[in-house]
């Protein structure tokens, strides 16, 4: 019964295939919303049954690539890959590690600072612009408090991509995605005006920054975002080191 | 939530509190049934979900069964790679991001370092050193000390996502060694070993601003080495 105790039960074949599909997708071969031929045509194409074809849909559906709809008009479809899938799994693999809430909060800061030095590393005035334009919607909602939780949602990936990194930018999302479920928890659980002050610094916070990447002061720019993102992080940790696993699961 | 996601909730919890490990045998369905108070259709899209999330793999057929694969960082790099090939994300872009989430890393190592953590740290920089000679070897070296060097830092979200970003580092690597020959690699290599040296010395000094920027500069050369000598500019998903 060696066998049953092995994780890795995925045929070769399968995995091939998975790959060859994968490969079309990211590549943008096959485009998000496409069907794919039919069974029987890619059980021809690939030389395969229709177990390990399926076995290799089921692989992408857990990457959350493709979609399986059963029924008449049914069939494989392509999905984006919009990182929601890294996002939630790497939720859960921090969660696991035993995570605490604050090293989370204290990950996004430096990710953000680098951001930031990035942004002012840029001659092209269009990243701040970006972040100026953002800014102006603050105002007018900062008594809305899940409306100014959204708002500050976009600020924050919008100071992110400002930096120019792709990569960076999807990883910073992965982190968003979790402080955006605490934020949401800590509205909830908190009485309404709670965090009107809060906002209020926050909002006055946003200007400054981009005023002073304006100006061009890059190291002042990111020392000045790092004291914000402390303050949040104390405003919305204080001093309990919450496990993650309390916040997501 | 429907009463399938609260189901799976509950299960997912277990593994993320590690009552049921790697590998370990889900419990009887009617065991779950009980304790979960659902119908049967209900538990088996919980645990389809779970599978989606590939935390549980079913096996169907007579030697079939439930079984946990608890969440790895190898994983998530994974999906990670997916999205940025899909994004077409460049080898320079990715080095960039490296230097964003491993510059921080390092200062704070230098400000909280202990004497344990110093001494590991010399010893991998010793068998670099040990290495030289061998590029092959010590490129892999090279990144087991990046590995270390995040670990020490003690931020465990920062370490996930460096290590997301060196698995694909890794590949590129890879690609540029193979493309390459050893008189245009080796000396690169070489390099490379002994600005680990220094950045231990920063970092033994407690000098967290030129530790930082030794390493943000490091990060940038070899990102120059490795585009320079391979035509693979575009990130490519490692499971391929």
């Amino acid at each position: 019964m060696a066998r049953s105790s092995s994780v890795v039960t995925v045929p070769k074949a399968s995995a091939l295939i998975a790959a060859d599909l994968r490969r079309r997708i990211v590549s943008g071969d096959l485009e998000p919303g496409q069907t794919l031929p039919s069974e029987t045509t890619l059980m021809a194409e690939f030389g395969v049954s229709r177990p390990t074809l399926r076995e290799a849909f089921r692989v992408l559906e857990a990457e959350s690539i493709l979609t399986v709809v059963r029924g008449p008009r049914g069939g494989a479809r392509v999905l984006e890959p919009d990182g929601s899938m890294a996002a939630r799994y790497t939720g859960t693999l921090l969660q696991y590690q035993g995570t605490p809430l604050s090293d989370v909060y204290r990950a996004r800061t430096e990710l953000e600072v680098s951001a930031v030095g990035m942004i002012a590393g840029i001659r092209a005035k269009a990243p701040v612009r970006t972040l100026e334009e953002l800014v102006r919607h603050g105002d007018a909602i900062i008594d809305d408090e899940r409306a100014f939780a959204d708002y500050s949602l976009r600020f924050h990936i919008g100071v992110v991509e400002s930096g120019g990194s792709t990569t960076l930018a999807v990883l910073g999302r992965m982190l968003f995605d979790i402080l955006d479920t605490h934020n949401a928890q800590f509205i909830a659980s908190h009485p309404p005006g709670f965090e009107r002050a809060a906002n209020k610094r926050a909002q006055a916070a946003y200007r400054k920054l981009v005023k002073l990447l304006q100006n061009g002061e890059g190291t002042a720019a990111q020392r000045h975002w790092r004291r914000h993102l402390e303050a949040v992080e104390k405003f919305m940790v204080g001093r309990s080191d919450t496990p993650l696993v309390e916040v997501l699961s | 939530m429907k009463a399938a996601d609260v189901a799976a909730a509950a299960l997912r919890r277990k593994i993320i509190l590690g009552e049921l490990g790697e590998g370990a045998s889900f419990p009887r369905e009617s065991e779950l049934l009980a304790e979960l108070g659902v119908s049967k259709p209900t538990l088996r899209q919980a645990i389809r979900i779970l599978e989606s999330e590939s935390l549980v793999t079913v096996r169907r057929g007579a030697h079939g069964g439930i079984h946990v694969s608890v969440p790895r960082v190898e994983t998530a790099a994974g999906y990670a790679a997916t999205v940025l090939a899909y994004r077409q994300a460049s080898t320079a872009d990715l080095f960039e991001a490296a230097a964003a989430l491993e510059g921080p890393c390092i200062a704070m190592l230098a400000r909280s370092r202990t004497a344990d953590q110093l001494r590991r740290l010399r010893e991998a920089v010793q068998a670099e050193a040990a290495s030289i000679d061998d590029p092959q070897r010590l490129v892999l070296l090279e990144s087991d000390f990046h590995r270390l060097l995040i670990e020490c830092a003690g931020n465990s979200t920062l370490r996930v996502l460096c290590e997301m970003v060196r698995v694909v580092i890794d590949e590129a690597t890879s690609r540029y060694m193979s493309a390459t020959r050893r008189s245009e690699h080796g000396p690169a290599v070489a390099a490379g070993a002994r600005t680990h040296r220094r950045v231990v010395d920063l970092i033994d000094r407690r000098d967290a601003a030129a530790a930082e920027t030794l390493w943000r500069k490091h990060i940038r050369e070899t990102a120059a080495q490795v585009r320079g000598g391979s035509a693979a500019e575009q990130v490519v998903d490692i499971r391929g």
